[in-house]
C-alpha cells in the first residue's frame, strides 16, 4: 500500500515534470500550418516574381539586352561575357525554391480545408509557371523529390519531364480556378496582388504558359504547331487580359526594396543598354524593314534612357557595343559633380538606367530619365498578349502562312505599343510606316523575332528564343549574318575562353546553383555528368539539341 | 530494462526522503578534535578502529567521539591527507592534526557534482589544473591558459583580437552540427560559455566570419581559480547530463581558510605585438590585364611593375601597432572555525594591436560559508563587467557591410599609401573612386574609426547552497544557482561607406540579449563501510535547468542627419526590430553507486534521466547510463621502490544530447514587406520525429608512478561513437529548404592520451619537474544523412575550400576545388590553351585539419626563491587552408604570383578533337593574370599545409621574497615578482601567419573553423611583468 502510494505520487510528480519542459512552441513566430490562403499567396505571387523577374535579367545580360559597368569578376559583368557560374545565377534558383514553391503546398492545403479552389488553382499554375521557366534555363532541377519529407538530396528530373508535369499542373490549375469556390471560402481577390482575383486572367494566363512551352519544341520532331495556336487562342487577347505586376514606389528615402520593381532592383545603377538592343529598337541592323516612310519606334524614349546635356537638351544613351572591345575595361561608372554641372568620366555618354534626380526640380540637370521597364514602380509585364501574337507570326511564317504572319507581328507590335502606353495616333501612324513591315512577301524571322525580342525585355523567354533561333549562327554554330536570325548577335570581346573555348560555343543553360554543387553533387552528376566542367553552360538543353 | 531502473532509482530517492530517521550508536569512548594543517577543524575524517569496520566521521566542527576497547589504536583517513595512526592516551581525548597528501599518489581531484574524489578512485581520466599554473600565463581569456597544460584538450584561439574566443575541443568533436565544447561548471553550477551571440547575420549582416566575439568563460577572472578539472569523457561527465557529452570543465573558486586574514594584490603589465604576418610581392602595382588591357579601377595588383622612384609602402606592417594590457586584482579572505569568506575585485583593460580595438573586464567575487549545528550555507557569486570594441574583419553576409579591415589589408595596392583615408578637406578619400561606392573597397582606417562594432556584457553568475550532515552517512545538499547575463551589441555603418546601398547613408544596428539561467540541484549522498574492507557510496539527485534567452534587435537605416548616431534618427519606415526569445528547460535525476574495497578496487555506476523540452513529447525523456571500474594492482604486489603506484582502469559510458528549441516545427517569415505582406515558410525545415542523439564512449588506462613518484606516466585510448546526430545541415535548396533538422549521421573518435611526469632533481634547493602530455585523435564520420555526402559548416565558406565533414571519411575535412584528373591520375589539359582542365565543383575531399599529435611540455625549476618554467607545445600534421594568401593571389599580391607571365609546362591527357580520344601531351603556356585568377586558384590544394609547429607558449621568472627580507616587515606576507613571455618562439612550416587560427572564432558549430586561415586578427607575442603582495 505505501509503495503503491510512493509510485502514485512519483508518476504525479513525474507528470508535472513533463508539463513544466513542455513549452517548445515557438514563440517567435507561428506554426507553419497556421495561414490562411489569403494570407500565403501575396508572398508567394511576390517571391516568385522576383526568381522569374530576376532570371529575366540574367537573361537580359546574356542576350545583349543589357550591358554592365566594367568590374572584374563581378557577377553581372561575368554574365555579359556569357559566364554563368554557381555564384550569379543561384539567386533564382534559391529564390523560387526556398522563398517561393515550399509555399505552394502549404496554400493548397489551407486553400482545400475551406474549398478555396481559385486559390489552390493559382498555386498551380504558379508552380507550373516557375518550374517550366527555371528548368528551360538550368536543363535538370529536381521536380518530383522537391519537397519531401526525409529526402535531403532530392534527385533531378530532366526539363523534358518537368515539361510534361507542368502542362498537366496548368490544366489541373485551370480546372481549380473553374470551379465555384466554398461558401466559406475567401474570394481571390483578398491575397491575389497580380490579377486582382480575376480568375479570367488566371484561366488566360495558364493557356498563354501552355503555348509558350509547347512552342519551345518547335524544333523536335514532335513539335504541334495546332497545339501552340489552340493554347494561344484561349491566352490573353489584349492588354488588360494580360498578367502584369504593378509595383509600388515608396519614394527614395525608403530604403526596403521590398515593393519595387524587380528590374529597377536589379539593374541598379551598373546595368546599361546596349548598342545591339538600340540597333533593334532603331531598325539599324540588316534587313530591318525600311522604305520612304520610315517613323522612328515611339517606344525608343520609353526603353533606353537619355540625360540632358549643359543646355537642358536631352540626349539619348549611347549603346555599349559588345563585340568592339569596350567591354574589356569599360564602360566605367561616373559621377555628378552639381557644382559644376559636369561627369567626372565620358563614359558618361553610358547613361545609368535609373531615373536621375529622382524628383528633377525645373533647374536640375536631367541625368538620366531612366525606363518604363526600371522605374521603382514600374508594372512586370510577366505574360502579355503580345507575346502570343508574336508566337502566331512564328508558326504562321514557318507555315508560310505570310499573311497571316504579318498581321499577328503587327499585333504584337501594337499589343506592345500599347502596353507601353502609347498614344493611339502614334500607334497608327507607326504600325502604317515604311518602318515596320508591310508587305507580307517581304517578312522575315527576323522581323518577327527582333520585335518578339524588343516586346519582351527583360523577359527570361528572350533567351530561350535567342536558344531556338541559334542566335545569328548556322547549323555549325559559326556566326552567320545572312542566314542567321538575331542579326548583329555576337560573341562578347570579354567572352572568356575557359568557357567557350570554341567559335561555336554559345551560352546554352545556366550553371547548376551552388546549393546543389555543394550539397547535393551526387545527385547533379548523375543528371548532368558535366556539371563539374566550365564548358557545362555551353551544353544544350532537351529542346534545342 | 530503462523503465525498471529508473523507477528503482526515484523510489529509493523518495524513500530515503520520505523516511530519513536519525538513530544514535554509542557507549563509552575515545573524543576528540582533527584540525588541518592551518588549524581549521576537518569535518567528514573517517575514523577507524584499527583492524576492525567499526568506524565514524568528524562532524562540522572536526569532533568526533568513538568507543574504544583498551589496546586498539585510531586510524585517521581522509582524502588529499595523509592517514595517520594514534594510540589513545589515557585521557581519552586524542586531537589530531591532519597533513595534505604530499606525493601524487594521493591526490585528490574535483569530479562531477563537484564531489572530491582520489584520483586512484577514478575508473576515468581526469585531469586538473591548480591555480600557480593557470596563472603562470595568465590570458584574458582562462581557455588559452589551459593550452598546451592537459593531455587531450585541443584549443584553438581564434585570433590576436583583444576579447577573441578560444575553442576547447576534448577527444575530438563528437556532434556534426552541435557544440562540440566542453560543459563549464563553476563551484557546482553549469555556466554558459557561448561564443558568437551577435551573430544576428539575416540582421545587420554581421557574421561570424567576419568579426570576433569573446567566449563567455571570459567572464570569470583567472585570479578566483583556485583549480580546474578537466573530465574528459563522458564516462567522467555522465553526471552532468547531456550537456556534458563532450566533456566538462569543472571550475573550483577559491575559498578563505580558517586563522588569519589574508589580502592579495597583484598588478601586471602585459605588451602584445604581432608575431607574423603574410608575406606580400613588392614588384607589380595596382591594375589589371585579364582583358588584355590594363584597367587601374580595381584594387588588384596585377597592373604594372614598380619603377625606380616609384614608393611601395608596408601597408600592412604599419598598420600594426603595440598593445597594452594593465591586469589589477585584490582579494581578501579569512575564516574561522564555522565560516570562511573570500572577496576579489579586478579589472583588466587591454588595447588590441589593431588600432581602436580593446577589452576590458572588472569583476568582482564573494565567496562564503559558514556552519551552523549540521548545516553549512555557503554563497558564491561573481558579478563581471566587459566591453569590447572592434569592427568587421571581412565582409559580411551579402557583402552588406562592404568589406572589412583585414580582407582590405591583406588586398591592399602598395602603391598606395593606405593611411590616406581622408581628403584634405575631411571627405573620404576613395581608393576606387570611378566604380560605384558599392562596388569600391573601403580603406581599413575607415572601417575602424567609422564603422565600429561593440559589446558589453554584464553578468551575474551566483549561487547558494546548504549541506546537512543528517548523521555520519547521509550528507544532503542543496543548491540553488543562476547564470544571467546582459549583452548590449552595437553595430554601426557611417554613411558614405562602401557598402549596400541601402545602407549608404549610415545604419545602426543594436541588439540587446538577456541570457537567464536557473538551476536547482538536490543530491544525497549516502556512504557506508561493510566488513571494514568494503566502502559503499550511493549518490542520488535531481536537478533542473531552466534557460531563458531573450533579443531585441533594432536597426535604422539611411540616417536623417548624416552623423548622428541614434536608432532614432531615421524615418519612421527605416526602422526595424526584431524579437528572439529562446526557452529550454530540463529535468533530470541521476545516481552514482561507488564501490571500493580495500583501496584496490573501486567500481561505479551512474544513471541518469532526462527530460528535455527541446524534444518532441514522444521523445521527451531518455535514460543513459555509466559503468567504470580500477585496480590499484601494486596493492597485490610486494612493496618495492621501484614500482611504487600501478593501477589500470576502463568505463564504458552513454550521454544523450538534444535538439535546440524550436526545430520540431517548420515555423514562418512574416509578415512580409512585400506587396499585400502575408507569410510564407522558414528556410529551415522542422523535424517533429527528432530524437536525443547518444553518444556512447569506452575507455581504457593505466597509471603508473615509479621510484617512489618521481616518475609518473598515465595513459589513456578511447572510442567515443556518437550516434543519430541532430543536424541542420544545409541542404539541397531544392528541398524547399535552406536547412533542414535531420537526425542521423555517427562521428567515431579514437585516440590516446599519455601524460609523463617526472621530477628529475629534488632537494632543499632546487628542484626540476617535467611534465609532457601529447595526445591523438582520429574522428571519422560513419554515415551521414539521406545520401549527403559531405556536411559543412555554415560560416566557413572560402570560394574554393570549406570547412567540411565527409560521409566515410574525416570529421575535420576540407573540401575544395581540383584540376581534374582522368582515372589515371593524369592532368586533364585543354587541347587548344593547354592549361589544366578546372572543375566548378568544391566538393572534392582535399585534406583534413585534425592534427596527428598534440602535445606540451612543461619544464619548471626551483632555485632557492627563484622558479623559472617554460611551455612548450607542439603539434604535428593535421592541415591548415592559407585563405589569406588565396586572397593575396587572387588580388596578385601573393610571393607565388611574383614571377607572372613566366613560361610554365604541364604534362598531361587532352582530348583530341579530331579523334576524340584523350592523347598524352605536354604544354607550355603562359602564367598570366587570367591563368592564375582563373586555373590557378581553382586548384585548393596548392593553398594547403600539412602544418607542424613547436611553439615557446610561455615562459615565465618569479622571484619570491625571502623571510629574511619579510620577517622585517611584518605587514608584508609574500612579495612575487614575475616576468612572463608568451608566444616567443614559434618554429613551424607553415607559410602564413599563426597556423593556431581559426577563422570564424569559436562560436562556429560542427567540426568548426579550427585550420582555415582567412584573414584573421593576428596573433600576438606578448611580455609581462607582475607582481604579486601577499598581507
Amino acid at each position: 500500500m505505501k509503495k503503491l502510494l510512493y509510485i502514485l505520487s512519483l508518476s504525479i510528480a513525474f507528470s508535472s515534470c513533463k508539463k513544466w519542459v513542455d513549452i517548445n512552441d515557438n514563440p517567435n513566430s507561428a506554426n507553419a500550418t497556421v495561414p490562411t490562403a489569403e494570407q500565403r499567396l501575396p508572398p508567394l505571387i511576390a517571391q516568385f516574381c522576383d526568381a522569374y523577374e530576376s532570371t529575366g535579367t540574367r537573361a537580359a545580360f546574356l542576350s545583349q539586352q543589357l550591358a554592365v559597368t566594367y568590374l572584374s569578376g563581378g557577377n553581372n559583368y561575368n554574365l555579359t561575357g556569357w559566364v554563368s557560374n554557381s555564384a550569379n545565377i543561384g539567386w533564382p534558383w534559391q529564390c523560387w525554391y526556398v522563398n517561393a514553391a515550399v509555399n505552394v503546398k502549404p496554400l493548397i492545403t489551407a486553400a482545400e480545408k475551406v474549398q478555396a479552389y481559385h486559390y489552390a488553382g493559382v498555386a498551380k499554375i504558379i508552380k507550373a509557371w516557375g518550374f517550366g521557366t527555371l528548368a528551360d534555363v538550368y536543363g535538370v532541377m529536381p521536380y518530383d523529390q522537391f519537397d519531401s519529407v526525409g529526402i535531403i538530396t532530392p534527385k533531378f528530373d530532366e526539363a523534358a519531364y518537368i515539361h510534361e508535369k507542368v502542362l498537366a499542373l496548368l490544366d489541373e490549375g485551370i480546372a481549380d480556378l473553374q470551379k465555384t469556390q466554398g461558401p466559406a471560402a475567401p474570394s481571390l481577390a483578398k491575397g491575389d496582388v497580380l490579377n486582382n482575383g480575376k480568375t479570367d486572367s488566371w484561366i488566360r494566363l495558364a493557356y498563354g504558359l501552355k503555348a509558350r512551352f509547347l512552342n519551345h519544341t518547335s524544333n523536335l520532331p514532335s513539335f504541334n504547331a495546332q497545339a501552340v495556336l489552340d493554347a494561344a487562342s484561349k491566352g490573353p487577347q489584349t492588354k488588360d487580359q494580360s498578367t502584369i505586376m504593378q509595383y509600388v514606389d515608396e519614394g527614395p528615402m525608403v530604403t526596403s526594396t521590398a515593393k519595387e520593381a524587380l528590374q529597377y532592383s536589379n539593374t541598379g545603377t551598373s546595368a546599361r543598354i546596349t548598342l545591339l538592343y538600340l540597333n533593334y529598337l532603331t531598325n539599324n541592323y540588316t534587313g530591318a524593314p525600311k522604305g520612304a516612310n520610315n517613323m522612328e519606334d515611339p517606344r525608343v524614349d520609353s526603353l533606353v534612357p537619355s540625360m540632358a546635356d549643359q543646355n537642358g537638351v536631352l540626349h539619348r544613351t549611347q549603346g555599349v557595343d559588345m563585340t568592339s572591345g569596350i567591354t574589356n575595361s569599360g564602360p566605367v561608372s561616373y559621377s555628378y559633380n552639381a557644382a559644376t554641372n559636369t561627369f567626372n568620366k565620358k563614359d558618361s555618354i553610358y547613361v545609368i538606367m535609373r531615373k536621375t534626380p529622382y524628383a528633377p526640380a525645373a533647374t536640375d540637370r536631367i541625368q538620366s530619365t531612366g525606363t518604363r521597364y526600371t522605374r521603382r514602380n514600374a508594372q512586370g509585364l510577366l505574360f502579355t498578349n503580345a507575346e502570343l501574337r508574336f508566337i502566331e507570326a512564328e508558326i504562321y511564317f514557318r507555315q508560310h502562312k505570310n499573311v497571316e504572319a504579318l498581321a499577328a507581328y503587327k499585333a504584337g507590335i501594337q499589343a506592345h505599343l500599347e502596353l507601353m502606353a502609347i498614344p493611339p495616333a502614334k500607334i497608327t501612324a507607326f504600325l502604317s510606316s515604311s518602318s515596320v513591315e508591310q508587305n507580307a512577301a517581304n517578312l522575315t524571322l527576323s522581323n518577327i523575332m527582333i520585335q518578339k525580342y524588343i516586346a519582351l525585355s527583360y523577359s527570361p523567354e528572350n533567351w530561350a528564343d535567342l536558344r531556338r533561333m541559334n542566335y545569328c549562327a548556322d547549323a555549325a554554330g559559326n556566326y552567320n549574318e545572312v542566314t542567321g536570325v538575331y542579326k548583329g548577335f555576337k560573341r562578347p570581346a570579354h567572352v572568356n575562353a575557359l568557357n567557350y573555348p570554341n567559335q561555336t560555343d554559345w551560352p546554352r543553360r545556366f550553371a547548376i546553383a551552388s546549393y546543389e554543387i555543394n550539397y547535393n553533387i551526387e545527385q547533379v552528376l548523375k543528371a548532368a555528368p558535366g556539371a563539374n566542367n566550365p564548358n557545362y553552360i555551353t551544353e544544350r538543353i532537351w529542346w534545342n539539341k | 530494462m530503462r523503465k525498471p531502473l529508473r523507477l528503482l532509482a526515484i523510489y529509493s530517492l523518495v524513500m530515503l526522503l520520505c523516511s530519513i530517521s536519525l538513530y544514535a550508536q554509542e557507549r563509552k569512548a575515545v573524543t576528540g578534535t582533527v584540525l588541518s594543517d592551518d588549524g581549521s577543524p576537518l569535518p567528514g575524517v573517517t575514523v577507524r578502529i584499527k583492524g576492525s569496520n567499526r568506524n565514524t566521521q568528524t562532524d562540522a566542527r572536526g569532533s568526533f567521539r568513538i568507543p574504544v576497547q583498551p589496546g586498539e589504536s585510531l586510524e585517521f583517513s581522509f582524502i588529499g591527507y595523509e592517514s595517520q595512526s594514534i594510540k589513545p592516551g589515557e585521557s581519552g581525548i586524542v586531537d589530531v592534526k591532519m597533513h595534505t597528501a604530499s606525493s601524487a599518489l594521493e591526490q585528490v581531484i574535483v569530479t562531477g557534482m563537484g564531489i572530491k574524489r582520489e584520483k586512484k578512485a577514478l575508473g576515468y581520466a581526469a585531469q586538473d589544473i591548480k591555480s600557480v599554473e593557470l596563472l603562470k600565463n595568465k590570458d584574458a581569456n582562462l581557455v588559452n591558459s589551459l593550452n598546451g597544460k592537459i593531455a587531450g584538450l585541443n584549443i584553438t584561439n581564434s585570433g590576436g583580437a583583444p576579447g577573441s574566443s578560444a575553442s576547447i575541443i576534448i577527444r575530438g568533436g563528437t556532434s556534426l552540427e552541435g557544440n562540440n565544447q566542453p560543459l563549464f561548471v563553476i563551484d557546482g553550477m553549469p555556466m554558459d560559455n557561448s561564443t558568437g551571440q551577435g551573430d544576428n547575420s539575416a540582421f545587420d549582416g554581421s557574421i561570424n566570419q567576419s568579426t570576433t566575439y569573446s567566449n563567455r568563460a571570459m567572464d570569470i577572472n583567472p585570479e578566483d581559480i583556485e583549480s580546474i578539472s578537466v573530465l574528459k569523457g563522458p564516462a567522467a561527465a555522465a553526471i552532468y547530463g547531456l550537456r556534458a557529452a563532450a566533456g566538462a570543465i569543472v571550475i573550483t573558486t577559491k575559498k578563505g581558510s580558517a586563522g588569519n586574514i589574508t589580502g592579495t594584490v597583484s598588478s601586471r603589465y602585459t605588451t602584445n605585438w604581432v608575431n607574423r604576418l603574410p608575406k606580400q610581392q613588392g614588384t607589380y602595382k595596382q591594375g589589371s590585364y585579364y582583358t588584355g588591357t590594363l584597367n587601374n579601377q580595381t584594387a588588384y595588383s596585377w597592373g604594372d611593375k614598380f619603377q625606380p622612384g616609384d614608393h611601395i609602402y608596408n601597408n600592412m606592417a604599419d598598420f600594426f601597432k603595440t598593445a597594452n594590457a594593465f591586469d589589477n586584482s585584490l582579494a581578501i579572505s579569512g575564516g574561522s572555525q564555522t565560516g570562511n569568506f573570500y572577496l576579489s575585485a579586478s579589472n583588466l583593460d587591454q588595447s588590441g594591436v589593431v588600432p581602436t580595438t580593446n577589452f576590458t573586464r572588472s569583476t568582482v567575487r564573494f565567496n562564503g560559508e559558514q556552519k551552523i549545528g549540521i548545516f553549512t550555507f555557503g554563497v558564491n557569486a561573481t558579478y563581471a563587467r566587459s566591453q569590447t570594441q572592434k569592427t568587421l574583419t571581412g565582409s559580411g553576409l551579402w557583402a552588406a557591410g562592404g568589406s572589412g579591415y583585414m580582407e582590405s589589408i591583406v588586398a591592399w595596392p602598395r602603391n598606395d599609401d593606405m593611411k590616406v583615408w581622408l581628403n584634405p578637406d575631411g571627405s573620404k578619400h576613395r581608393l576606387l573612386p570611378d566604380l560605384d561606392l558599392d562596388l569600391d573597397t573601403d580603406n581599413p582606417y575607415w572601417i575602424l574609426y567609422r564603422n565600429p562594432q561593440s559589446d558589453k556584457t554584464t553578468r551575474f553568475i551566483g549561487s547558494a547552497y546548504v549541506n546537512a550532515k543528517v548523521t555520519n552517512w547521509l550528507d544532503v545538499n542543496y543548491r540553488l544557482g543562476v547564470d544571467n547575463y546582459y549583452t548590449q551589441l552595437s553595430n554601426l555603418i557611417a554613411p558614405g561607406s562602401s557598402v549596400k546601398l541601402g545602407w549608404q547613408s549610415g545604419m545602426l544596428s543594436e541588439t540587446d540579449r538577456n541570457y537567464n539561467y536557473v538551476n536547482s540541484n538536490l543530491m544525497l549522498t549516502f556512504h557506508k563501510t561493510f566488513h571494514k574492507d568494503w566502502d559503499a557510496s550511493l549518490l542520488l539527485g535531481t536537478t533542473s535547468e531552466d534557460t531563458y534567452l531573450k533579443s531585441n534587435s533594432a536597426r535604422a537605416e539611411n540616417f536623417t542627419i548624416p552623423n548622428f548616431v541614434s536608432i532614432n534618427n531615421a524615418a519612421k519606415e527605416n526602422q526595424y526590430i526584431s524579437q528572439g526569445i529562446s526557452r529550454t528547460r530540463l529535468a533530470g535525476f541521476y545516481g552514482d553507486l561507488r564501490l571500493s574495497y580495500k583501496n584496490m578496487v573501486y567500481l561505479s555506476a551512474t544513471g541518469r534521466n532526462d527530460i528535455s523540452s527541446t524534444l518532441p513529447v514522444k521523445n521527451q525523456s531518455f535514460f543513459y547510463s555509466s559503468v567504470s571500474g580500477s585496480l590499484v594492482f601494486t596493492e597485490l604486489l610486494p612493496k618495492n621502490n621501484i614500482l611504487s603506484f600501478g593501477k589500470v582502469r576502463a568505463s564504458w559510458a552513454q550521454v544523450g544530447k538534444v535538439a535546440p528549441p524550436y526545430q520540431t516545427a517548420t515555423s514562418l517569415f512574416g509578415p512580409e514587406l512585400t506587396i499585400g505582406g502575408g507569410f510564407r515558410n522558414y528556410w529551415s525545415r522542422g523535424n517533429d520525429e527528432l530524437k536525443p542523439e547518444a553518444t556512447y564512449s569506452t575507455e581504457f588506462g593505466t597509471e603508473m608512478r615509479f621510484l617512489n613518484g618521481r616518475l609518473g606516466m598515465d595513459f589513456t585510448y578511447y572510442i567515443t561513437t556518437s550516434k543519430d546526430q541532430i543536424l541542420t545541415p544545409r541542404v539541397s535548396n531544392a528541398t524547399g529548404y535552406i536547412l533542414s533538422s535531420v537526425n542521423t549521421g555517427t562521428i567515431e573518435n579514437k585516440g590516446m592520451e599519455l601524460t609523463i611526469t617526472a621530477t628529475p632533481v629534488k632537494n632543499k634547493n632546487f628542484s626540476w619537474e617535467v611534465m609532457l602530455n601529447a595526445s591523438h585523435n582520429k574522428g571519422v564520420v560513419k554515415t551521414l544523412p539521406g545520401a549527403l555526402p559531405i556536411l559543412y559548416v555554415t560560416d566557413v565558406h572560402l570560394v574554393n575550400a570549406k570547412a567540411a565533414s565527409f560521409n566515410n571519411g574525416p570529421f575535420m575535412g576540407i573540401s575544395g576545388s581540383t584540376w581534374q584528373k582522368d582515372e589515371n591520375g593524369n592532368l586533364l589539359l585543354d587541347w587548344n590553351t593547354g592549361y589544366p582542365v578546372t572543375s566548378v565543383s568544391t566538393t572534392t575531399y582535399i585534406g583534413n585539419r585534425e592534427p596527428d599529435l598534440l602535445g606540451g611540455l612543461n619544464n619548471s625549476f626551483s632555485y632557492k626563491n627563484f622558479n623559472l618554467s617554460f611551455l612548450w607545445d607542439f603539434r604535428v600534421g593535421g592541415d591548415v587552408y592559407n585563405g589569406t594568401d588565396y586572397l593575396l593571389t587572387l588580388y596578385g599580391l601573393s610571393e607565388r604570383t611574383e614571377n607572372r607571365n613566366s613560361d610554365i609546362t604541364f604534362s598531361g591527357v587532352a582530348k583530341n578533337p579530331t579523334t576524340g580520344k584523350f592523347e598524352p601531351v605536354t604544354k607550355t603556356v603562359k602564367a598570366s593574370e587570367k591563368y592564375y585568377r582563373d586555373i590557378y586558384l581553382n586548384n585548393a590544394p596548392f593553398f594547403l599545409e600539412k602544418v607542424n609547429w613547436l611553439r615557446l607558449r610561455s615562459v615565465s621568472l618569479s622571484y619570491s621574497l625571502p623571510h629574511s627580507v619579510l620577517s622585517q616587515t611584518p605587514w608584508l606576507r609574500g612579495a612575487v615578482i614575475t616576468a612572463t613571455g608568451t608566444n616567443l618562439l614559434l618554429f613551424t612550416n607553415y607559410s602564413g601567419m599563426d597556423p593556431e587560427t581559426s577563422t570564424a572564432g569559436a562560436g562556429v558549430i560542427g567540426s568548426g573553423s579550427a585550420g582555415i586561415d582567412y584573414c584573421g586578427v593576428p596573433a600576438t607575442s606578448g611580455f609581462t611583468i607582475g607582481l604579486n603582495l601577499k598581507f
